[in-house]
């Protein structure tokens, strides 16, 4: 711990030290834990997240469906490391201090390169550039100029009751084992069963289907899919394009993932198999 | 009455990363440096910040700050290291200062 004189008292707290691209449900659930407990404490306005940019959105999509809190919950990054001649990270991270400062910021949202994205919408698009991140169609929620907010839109304000709160509890104790196993299938061009059947026979939870344009699959792929579905696995159709959500249509037999693109998709699926569970053991 | 507070927490990530060379963006490894010395970098930046200035005496950090702004003026640092005297990962920590994540 560590205290810093500014007009907010700053705390530090090394929660994990891992590249993101290794990010898993234990670093999660720990997280989790950490971000409701700090968010708990009257004194504290906001909390800022340090993470990798590789699955930033991932983790963002977690804890806002897991703790939509009205706090503001601030993660920030950087797309060159800390010895870079020009490193964009403590920037980044000035300028989160300053969102989580914000009275009236809620919601789980990332500061990169001076832009507010929501969790919701906020997706990597690019490899390199320090301005690695979009909100697509969505636009960003706001900027950060010279340590001060320009709000484009309302900050995020997630379903009400997404997860119950003792769900919210046991689910943050664990240690991400026993989560249910839910994977992502992409279709293109000549994909077939085979992906579908080796994760069915291997025990998956649930698919994710990564489809083409407004979310139609191979026919192959579609086949397995359902064939999977009429055997209790859940799936859901979400599109590999960048930008644009799955339309619903009258008929469809495989429902979209309501804007959400592939890997929040999975989360989302996640934590209602979870939910399930959590119901069907609680229930008297 | 209690003052306001701000968590900062650290998983990780590039922005913890160093790498051998202060060109070198992208051959880094991640998740080196602690979250007390990316904030203390931070402390130090708000002594001259009106904004963000409190008007209390800024602790002095860890002397992260002032190392990156000499490695960048440094052309001996500034150098591009070959494969041979690149140093292992665990050299790529910079001396000192720095606190070690778990």
């Amino acid at each position: 711990m560590q205290r810093v004189p500014s007009p907010c008292e700053l705390l530090t707290e090394q929660v994990a030290q891992i590249d993101s691209k290794d990010m898993g449900f234990a670093v999660w659930a720990q997280l989790a834990r950490r971000v409701d407990h700090w968010l708990m404490q009257p004194e504290v306005v906001g909390v800022v997240i340090t993470h990798g940019t590789d699955t930033l959105e991932e983790t963002a999509w977690f804890l806002q469906t897991l703790l939509n809190p009205d706090k503001p919950v601030v993660l920030t990054c950087a797309m060159r490391p800390a010895t870079a001649l020009a490193a964009d990270g403590p920037q980044n991270m000035r300028d989160a201090v300053a969102v989580a400062m914000q009275p009236g910021a809620r919601g789980v949202v990332l500061v990169c390169a001076g832009v507010i994205h929501s969790a919701r919408d906020v997706q990597k698009v690019h490899t390199c550039r320090l301005d690695a991140f979009s909100s697509g169609d969505a636009g960003p929620v706001g900027y950060v100029e010279e340590g001060c907010l320009r709000l484009a839109r309302d900050w995020p304000v997630a379903a009400v009751g997404v997860v119950p709160p003792a769900m919210k509890s046991m689910l943050s104790q664990s240690d991400g084992s026993d989560w249910p196993r839910v994977e992502i299938v992409m279709s293109y061009a000549g994909a077939s069963a085979a992906m579908v059947d080796a994760l069915v026979s291997g025990g998956v939870r649930g698919l994710v289907a990564a489809a083409t344009g407004n979310g139609t699959l191979h026919h192959e792929l579609e086949a397995a899919l359902l064939q999977a579905q009429a055997s209790g696995i859940e799936v859901v159709r979400a599109t590999r394009c960048v930008d644009g959500k799955v339309l619903p249509k009258p008929g469809d037999t495989i429902p979209d993932s309501e804007g959400l693109n592939p890997v929040k998709a999975r989360i989302s699926m996640m934590l209602r198999l979870m939910q399930k569970h959590f119901v069907s053991r609680t229930r008297p | 009455m209690t003052k306001k507070k701000i968590v900062i927490l650290g998983t990780g990530g590039t922005i913890a990363g160093t790498a051998a060379s202060v060109t070198d963006h992208i051959g880094y490894v991640a998740a080196r440096v602690g979250i007390e010395a990316l904030v203390a970098e931070m402390a130090d930046l708000a002594a001259r910040d009106p904004l963000h200035n409190s008007g209390e005496a800024v602790a002095v950090g860890s002397g992260w700050a002032a190392r990156r702004l000499f490695a960048g003026n440094s052309p001996a640092i500034t150098k591009k290291s070959n494969a041979a005297d690149r140093p292992s990962p665990a050299d790529h920590r910079p001396q000192g200062g720095y606190a070690e994540g778990p």
